[in-house]
Formats: structure tokens, C-alpha cells, sequence
């Protein structure tokens, strides 16, 4: 995925949050890593995108 | 280290059994052990008995409950008896172990407190593997008359089939891979067959007090209706089930996990049409936010589980107007028109525990004795009776001299390696089935809404049906010279079948002790016969199965992925079926060093 693809990305993904709402968020979300995990090359690409976002959240957290 | 469970799950007092329908205890075997964990709907079933020992009659008879006679043990007229075994326990596992010990030519001595079959359902379900078992035994073809085959389910998510389960069949199994019949028919077939081996002496209504294991022996203190006894032997099966009575009086504690998903199991008389195949329905409209499994049984009986919800009270929940209640919306949801009866229900925890070893000295124990596996995947019953297709052959090869008390130090690596094998693959389906944690059920209700057009996503909501455990790390599996799985079955494995002729297949055509299979073998008959004269010298029962590598590479589809290797291939297996080595160019001097390891004879 080029840069403007990936920005259009960015864009449409908070597009469908803002669509399903704060009820429906969390649920798109799992829904839409499920899917971005089937498409991984391999576990270890998955752990690195999960341990990046994790990360980010404890960071905020703390 | 939950002792709680272990709490749960022990005998308050030897000396006493638990009527777990009414919370009394009684050390009349009739007034108390003969009650099981289920309950009986008292106007829906026939003749049993309830708390005070009345017959209750109903009107969905089905089943006639034998009432197993209490003989006199020899011990008790002064006849001073060292048996080589004991069984304790004549459920499914107990009886399955004393007919796979009469089966390798040992004498076998089987008490149970009890004088009939358990009561309602339980496991219901037998895996193709334990038909191989029974088969082996040459009781199969009861089974065959009975039990409902089946190889495929369907799971839905609300009211939409979300996943096809299909299990593998093809026409080189002589059996399908899964079969419904209730526990009390399983006792009932096995009980019969034990009745009838000149090898085995069932004591019905003989209960265990109390034992003492020794380095040579055991003693166990025996009750029953003649009187109180001493009995003697050499080695001690322990397959009195998950509130085994030998496992508390040595005082060994279960390890592992529970697991958050209640479950009540009910056993529903109601006449179908539906095939039979596993239903699971998640998030159903007749149980809300939770999970219901159907399975059918003969005789037109059901088995409907519906999870309860985490604010359910428990015992509100088992009263007969609310199962009633949930199961008329379930049946509603099905489709079924017809009349129905309630005829037993339980309530159903998962658990994964086992113990830390199932070999203690001259104890060893097998099946819910031994390890309490989750239902989803239906690996209870089926790792019981894999558990004494392994443990048989070994006690009755040491018994009889014919291999060293060694061997049975592979039993728990063995069998303890296929628990926990379960508890990986069952602990997944549980999670998926009750999800323990806010983040579980996330991600599940993720998976199952996406699996409604999403074939990717599919395969997470595969229950993990039963399979064969690989023994390929066990001390008594040779090292593979071959690799991969291109030549046929890999060692540790249980051996596959094949059909060879319209009603000929391979396991047919094992014989008891070891087996040697080959293909296309000419040339090598000498060296087969040395493997032979080896055997012979140690004991050791064996036969040479030989097909020909045309037969083996074209008499079926399956066949020559299964078995296939070069010609002058051969696969050695053990008496339970597991192959313990395989060459691609066959050598005497090799197998009868794998032999020797499979028998215990040599170190690894």
C-alpha cells in the first residue's frame, strides 16, 4: 500500500467509525483486525502490529 | 492448584457415598451410589429408583436397566487370592480395560459399587477410534446396531448456518467418524461382553472402602451385600470416573483450569426426522447471548445443552419448570412440531485437570480418574478408552513376563502427553463456546458475524472433533529414519485404515500383538522371519500383514496417499495400533531393536 492509499485508509476507516458509532466501534474494530489478520503473512507480522498498538495504549495509560 | 475443584470433586469420607441428587450420604450402595449427578424427570422415565429406593414408573420408557446381580467373592470363604489385576470401576473405561486385558490373555477382577448401568446419557458420543477399539475386542457390532453415525455439523450464529463441519470420511474407513449412543447402552454392550469372557469376574455392588498400595502389590478393603473383604493383587486400574474413590484415598490432587460456561445437558424424548449431525447455535433466540448444542440419540431421544447466562442461579435454573421452559423454546426454534418429554438433565461445568501422573507404583489410572477434559471436541469418553488401549497391553505384557515393570513408565508420558494435547486443542473450542473474558467475547461475536460471508473466518469456529494422539515423543517410538509424511503413517501415529477388498480392511487384519505391515516385501521374507524368531523368543504375539504394492496403490483412492511408500516399505505397530517404526527398506536387525524399544527392553 502506497502513502496515499494508506491515508485514504486512515481516512475511510474513522469514516466508518464515526458511522457505527460509539456502540457499534468496538465491535467494527475486532471485526476489521480479524479480517487485516487473515491477510498477514505470518503470525510474526501480526504480533509486531499488535505489540505496536498495545504499546501505545499502555504508553497513554501510564 | 485448585483445590476447591479438588474439594468439589472429593468423597467427603470413604467409608460413605454421595447421593448427589439429594445432598445424603449413605453407606448402602443402594439407597446412595446408585445415584448419579443427573436427574431423572420422575413421570418421563421408566423403571429407576429414586432417593428412598421406589421404583418410579413413567411414560417415556426406553431403556431397561439391568440389575446386576451381587456375587460372593471367593475371599470371603476364607480362599486366600492374589489377583493379577483389579479394575475399580465398571463404567465404559473399566469395562474397555478388563476386555483389552482379557484380550492379551490376563485374568482381571472388575468391582463397582453399583448393580446397573449409570444412569441418563452422559457421553454420547464415540470417535471412529474407539469403534476401532471395540472392534479390536469384537464388540463393535453392537455398537453398530445402535448408535447413530454421523459426519458433519452445522453451527449457526442467531438463526443463520455460519460453518459446515465436515468431519473426513472416505471409503477406505470401515467406520464413520463419529457415532451417538447414549452411556447407558455403552455400559450395557460392554457389560454384556465382559460377562461373557471366561477371563474377567465382574463384581457388581462390591465397593471399595479403602486401599493400601505397597511396592509389590495392593490391598483394597472391599463391602458388599456377603460382607466385608480383603482383596489382593498385583497392579490396580483405577477408572472409577472423576470422583474416583483410589485417586482420594492416595491423596493425589487434579491440576489445571476451570472454566467460566455452565451448561445444563437434557436428555429430551422427541421424535424427528432430522439427520443426524452436531447442531451448535450461538447467540440463539431461545437462549440469548449464549450457546445450545443438539445431538441425536436412538431411540428418539435428544441431547439439547443451553448455556446459562452468568447472573442464572444454578438452582433455580435446574428446576423442572424452567428446564422445561428453556427446552420448549429450543425445541420451538428447531422446527419440531411433536410432542415431548423431559427424560434427564445434569448441570455441566468444563474443566481442564489431570493429574501430575497416572502411574503410582502399582496404581495406575485411567480415563475421568485420571484427567476431567471439556465435552466440546468429545474427547472424554474417547481419551478413556485410548487411555486403556494404551495401558492394556503394557500391564498384561509386564504380567505376563514378557516385558519389564519398565514399560509402564511410557504409560503417562503417553497418555498424560494426549491429556494435554486435549487441553490445548478442547481449551480453544471452550474459550470460543463460553468466552471467559470481555476481550474473548469480542473477538469471537467478531469471528462469528464475519463468518456469515467470510470463508477465511470459518475455520475458527471448527470445534476440533476428537482425534488420535501422536505418541512420536514417547521413550517407546523409534527414531524415524524416513521423515516427513510421504511414506505413509509417520511413527506414533495411530495406524489408518484402508480398504483392501469390499468388506476387508486393513485393521482387520492385525492380530493382537505386534504387527508388521509391508508392502510389496518380496525378497524380504527371511528377514521378516527373524523379527518373528525375535518376538517369539521374548513372548511377544506377532503377525506380518503383507500387501502388495499394486493392491496397496490402487484398490482405493485413499490408499496410496495413505500407505504411500516405495515397495519394501513396512510399518511396525504396536498392540494398541500405533506405529512405533517405519523403513522405507526393511531390516530385521533394525526392527527388532525398535521391537525391543516398543516392549520397554531397551532405553530410548
Amino acid at each position: 500500500m502506497n502513502g496515499e492509499d494508506f491515508e485514504t485508509a486512515y481516512e475511510r476507516l474513522a469514516a466508518a467509525l464515526d458511522t457505527v458509532g460509539r456502540d457499534g466501534e468496538v465491535a467494527l474494530l475486532a471485526r476489521l483486525a480479524l479480517l487485516l489478520a487473515n491477510e498477514c503473512p505470518d503470525l510474526a507480522r501480526f504480533d509486531a502490529a499488535l505489540r505496536a498498538a498495545l504499546d501505545a495504549a499502555i504508553e497513554r495509560s501510564s | 492448584m485448585l483445590p476447591d475443584i479438588n474439594e468439589t470433586l472429593a468423597l467427603a469420607r470413604l467409608d460413605r457415598y454421595p447421593c448427589l441428587r439429594c445432598s445424603r450420604t449413605s453407606r448402602h450402595p443402594e439407597r446412595a451410589r446408585k445415584h448419579p449427578p443427573g436427574r431423572v424427570a420422575e413421570a418421563a422415565i421408566g423403571r429407576r429408583l429414586n432417593c428412598s429406593g421406589a421404583t418410579v414408573q413413567g411414560t417415556a420408557h426406553y431403556f431397561d436397566y439391568p440389575r446386576f446381580g451381587v456375587p460372593r467373592a471367593a475371599e470371603l470363604d476364607g480362599h486366600d487370592i492374589r489377583h493379577p489385576i483389579v479394575v475399580v470401576g465398571a463404567g465404559p473405561v473399566g469395562l474397555c480395560c478388563a476386555l483389552a486385558l482379557a484380550h492379551h490373555g490376563m485374568r482381571v477382577v472388575v468391582v463397582d459399587g453399583k448393580t446397573s448401568v449409570s444412569d441418563g446419557s452422559r457421553a454420547i458420543c464415540i470417535a471412529r477410534h474407539s469403534l476401532e477399539i471395540f472392534q479390536q475386542l469384537g464388540v463393535a457390532d453392537r455398537f453398530l446396531g445402535k448408535a447413530l453415525p454421523w459426519t458433519h455439523g452445522t453451527s449457526f450464529y442467531r438463526e443463520e448456518p455460519v460453518f459446515r463441519l465436515e468431519m473426513p470420511h472416505d471409503a477406505d474407513e470401515r467406520f464413520f467418524p463419529m457415532y451417538n449412543l447414549q452411556q447407558q447402552y455403552i455400559e450395557l454392550f460392554l457389560a454384556e461382553a465382559a460377562a461373557a469372557e471366561p477371563l474377567i469376574e465382574l463384581r457388581w455392588g462390591h465397593r471399595l472402602l479403602g486401599l493400601t498400595a505397597s511396592d509389590d502389590g495392593v490391598r483394597l478393603a472391599i463391602d458388599c451385600a456377603h460382607g466385608d473383604y480383603m482383596l489382593a493383587a498385583d497392579w490396580l486400574v483405577a477408572a472409577d470416573g472423576a470422583r474416583s474413590q483410589v485417586r482420594q484415598a492416595l491423596d493425589l490432587p487434579l491440576r489445571g483450569e476451570a472454566y467460566e460456561g455452565r451448561y445444563v445437558i437434557v436428555d429430551v424424548h422427541l421424535p424427528s426426522d432430522y439427520p443426524t449431525e452436531r447442531r451448535a447455535f450461538f447467540d440463539p433466540p431461545a437462549n440469548p447471548g449464549a450457546t445450545v448444542l443438539v445431538h441425536k440419540q436412538p431411540d428418539d431421544i435428544w441431547r439439547i445443552d443451553y448455556q446459562l447466562g452468568p447472573d442464572d442461579d444454578e438452582s433455580a435454573a435446574l428446576a423442572e419448570p424452567a428446564i422445561r421452559a428453556r427446552v420448549a423454546a429450543i425445541v420451538a426454534m428447531l422446527g419440531e412440531r411433536a410432542p415431548w418429554s423431559l427424560v434427564w438433565w445434569s448441570l455441566y461445568k468444563a474443566y481442564t485437570l489431570c493429574l501430575d501422573d497416572y502411574r503410582h507404583g502399582r496404581v495406575l489410572f485411567a480415563g475421568d480418574a485420571a484427567h476431567l477434559v471439556p465435552i466440546f471436541g468429545v474427547r472424554g469418553l474417547n481419551s478413556g478408552l485410548a487411555d486403556v488401549a494404551n495401558l492394556a497391553w503394557k500391564l498384561a505384557y509386564v504380567g505376563q513376563g514378557r516385558a519389564p515393570h519398565q514399560l509402564l513408565d511410557s504409560y503417562t508420558p503417553e497418555r498424560r502427553g494426549a491429556t494435554l494435547d486435549i487441553f490445548e486443542r478442547a481449551g480453544k473450542s471452550t474459550r470460543f463456546m463460553t468466552p471467559p473474558s470481555r476481550g474473548q467475547r469480542l473477538v469471537r461475536d467478531a469471528a462469528l458475524e464475519l463468518a456469515r460471508h467470510h470463508d477465511c473466518v470459518r475455520r475458527l469456529l471448527d470445534p476440533r472433533q476428537s482425534v488420535p494422539y501422536s505418541y512420536i515423543t514417547s521413550p517407546l517410538t523409534s527414531t524415524d529414519p524416513v521423515g516427513g509424511e510421504a511414506a505413509g503413517p509417520c511413527p506414533g501415529s495411530a495406524l489408518p485404515n484402508v480398504r483392501l477388498g469390499a468388506d476387508d480392511f486393513l485393521l482387520d487384519r492385525l492380530g493382537p500383538g505386534f504387527n508388521l505391515i509391508t508392502i510389496g516385501a518380496a525378497g524380504k521374507a527371511g528377514a521378516i522371519a527373524a523379527l518373528g524368531r525375535h518376538a517369539a523368543r521374548r513372548g511377544i504375539p506377532f503377525n506380518h500383514v503383507a500387501l502388495k504394492a499394486s493392491a496397496a496403490a490402487g484398490c482405493a483412492a485413499e490408499c496410496g496417499t495413505r500407505y504411500a511408500a516405495p515397495a519394501g516399505s513396512a510399518w511396525l505397530a504396536r498392540p494398541d495400533r500405533h506405529v512405533c517404526a517405519r523403513w522405507t527398506v526393511f531390516d530385521s536387525a533394525a526392527a527388532c531393536r525398535a521391537l525391543d524399544r516398543a516392549a520397554g527392553w531397551r532405553e530410548s
